[in-house]
């Protein structure tokens, strides 16, 4: 992706005020510039303005007593799994009325296994688990279950690439 | 607004003379690089849609659903460029009177994206539209 963009962008846009840069330059120069970034800098960068995203947001969720719980599963599902899990605006976190909770684990387990698109999981619902093949855990589906042995911990659904996990206390 | 210092290196020379000479900030030449942009990605369709679903594992309807979010994102910055705004300015300062709402570029903006077709894009496509000459940092 990163060639074939390379080549468009040359292509494309005029080299007088559009450049790739494959290497950081020097201070000097980024002084004098605004620097966008995606991800917080890890260093402090000297420059006009410094305009970045936080690397790990924090996104939450909350579902009370009057969602549409359908819509909210797959709504849910598709933010979290959809796209390989890259997305940066999918909640990490998703507060649920105790009220709706069972019903909700219900609707996510279809909702995420659509998202997911693989057979391979592993759901747990009102304490009855299931795995839908005979794969091999993963490494992470193994750490996710001994994380399910902590006590008010329940791992609601796993599969290799990515997880619910219900708890009482964050 | 750029220096330039004798004594350091520049290692973006034409950007700093297009800076100084605010050629980025013609609205016409910002019409023509977003409608050269377009074009290209347009016209790379295929490999775009191909490299998203290789490289970060997306389903079609997920690498075609991106590329169509770039383009939405390519045409808004476009749409948002109006020349007789920019003419009603430029003559506004002729005539001494002031214009507080106008914008302009701050100059050169050196972009860090993440790795992806829409991350790349957007910053790139929003910084042009401001007025401003480009520097995006993409790994080899």
């Amino acid at each position: 992706m990163a060639m074939l963009l390379r080549n468009i962008l040359h292509n494309a846009l005029s080299r007088d005020t559009f450049e790739i840069a494959s290497d950081r330059p020097d201070e000097l120069f980024l002084r004098q510039c605004v620097v966008v970034t995606q991800c917080t800098p890890e260093t402090h960068i000297n420059c006009q303005k410094l305009i970045y995203s936080p690397s790990a947001p924090n996104n939450f969720a909350f579902i009370d007593r009057t969602a549409d719980l359908k819509l909210a599963a797959r709504c849910l599902s598709f933010a979290r799994f959809g796209f390989n899990g890259t997305s940066s605006y999918a909640p990490h976190t998703v507060f649920v009325h105790e009220a709706v909770l069972g019903l909700l684990a219900l609707h996510l387990i279809p909702a995420a296994t659509s998202a997911i698109g693989t057979s391979d999981i592993s759901f747990n619902v009102n304490g009855t688990a299931a795995k839908v093949s005979d794969h091999k855990s993963s490494k992470d589906t193994i750490s996710l279950a001994s994380l399910a042995e902590t006590a008010g911990v329940t791992l609601l659904f796993s599969s290799p690439k990515g997880a619910i996990v219900q708890t009482d206390d964050r | 607004m750029p220096t330039l210092e004798a004594s350091s290196f520049n290692p973006f020379p034409r950007l700093s003379i297009a800076c100084i000479e605010r050629q980025a900030r013609s609205v016409r030449y910002q019409q023509n690089q977003f409608r050269r942009l377009h074009g290209l990605l347009v016209d790379e369709k295929g490999l775009l849609l191909q490299a998203l679903r290789d490289d970060f594992g997306f389903s079609d309807f997920e690498a075609l659903f991106e590329f169509s979010l770039t383009l939405l994102e390519l045409r808004y910055h476009y749409d948002s460029l109006d020349l007789k705004r920019e003419v009603a300015a430029s003559r506004a300062i002729e005539d001494k009177k002031q214009d507080a709402s106008r914008t302009v570029g701050t100059g050169i903006v050196y972009i860090m994206p993440r790795v992806g077709l829409l991350s790349i894009l957007s910053p790139i496509c929003a910084a042009m539209a401001a007025g401003n000459c480009v520097i995006v940092e993409v790994g080899s």
